[in-house]
């Protein structure tokens, strides 16, 4: 037998070889694979955004002299009574208007 | 699946469709998932390692070359998965030990024939184990198995030769 050869079945070992046979077709075990493998993909975008949210985290902290600087003067600007009642007839202008003009019918999927 | 529509699916999987790379475990889970049986002993180990490797070989489809066996390749990939796998797992081995202290012996007549090749399949040497589930059992040559398992021809050889006396011997048959 050459060295490409491949053995010729061994009827002796059949039924041993058989009791470790899985089936030919088996979807369930390849629909696990595939969900292990969407697990680490999902797991690898989560880890690869770190980076991102530590960078975000320090220029928040670096601006946060600022942001809270404009952050009370939002606030003196919502606060204001002109400004508030401003924003109630806008809102209620909206609700209006989306009334009038539905983009979906009730119960439409 | 024919040689050309295998590596058609080997390239898309390289470009990274996972409809290609879904064909290629349907095709090999039955070849993948029975040598890692009958090397671990235990179906479900062995069929978690199994979707172990199938991962790691999409991650490192790229390695792949053209040329080369798939399936050999792949079985290479699924046999350093199981080494990793046992060096780092004790009770594999100690499941191992109890499974041959504890069940039934060989030559008994009314054996659960599962635990008994997974018994008769443990007593061989990890390596001699390996070559003789790729030569015997799973139809390949010395060649594609040397290449799998990362050994010398000589040696492969050796471990089949060695290994099927050695099952004859623990199933009370004679060698030819």
């Amino acid at each position: 037998m050459s060295d490409t050869d491949i053995a010729p079945p061994d009827p002796i070992f059949d039924a041993l070889w058989a009791a470790d046979m899985p089936p030919a077709r088996d979807p369930a075990f390849v629909i696990g694979v595939l969900e292990r493998a969407h697990r680490r993909t999902l797991w690898i975008d989560l880890l690869g955004l770190i980076p991102a949210v530590i960078a975000l985290g320090v220029v928040a902290w670096i601006l946060s002299p600022a942001m809270a600087e404009l952050a009370r003067a939002l606030a003196r600007i919502a606060t204001a009574p002109r400004f508030a009642a401003s924003l109630a007839i806008l809102a209620v202008l909206g609700g209006i208007y989306m009334m009038l003009h539905p983009s979906t019918e009730f119960g439409e999927t | 699946m024919s040689l050309d529509a295998e590596s058609a699916a080997i390239l898309a999987a390289k470009r990274g469709s996972n409809e290609a790379f879904a064909r290629l475990v349907g095709l090999h889970q039955q070849a993948v998932r029975a040598f890692l049986r009958r090397l671990a002993g235990h179906h479900g180990d062995a069929d978690d390692l199994a979707q172990e490797a199938f991962l790691t070989a999409w991650t490192r489809i790229g390695a792949f070359r053209d040329g080369q066996s798939f399936r050999s390749w792949l079985m290479g990939v699924a046999y350093r998965k199981w080494l990793t796998d046992r060096r780092g797992r004790t009770r594999l081995r100690t499941r191992e030990t109890e499974a041959w202290r504890d069940g039934p012996k060989v030559s008994s007549e009314n054996l659960d024939a599962r635990l008994d090749a997974a018994t008769i399949l443990q007593a061989l040497p990890a390596e001699q184990r390996a070559a003789v589930a790729l030569c015997l059992a799973g139809g390949f040559s010395h060649v594609e198995a040397a290449d799998s398992l990362g050994l010398p021809l000589g040696t492969v050889k050796s471990h089949v030769s060695r290994g099927r006396a050695k099952l004859l011997e623990l199933m009370g048959g004679a060698d030819e």
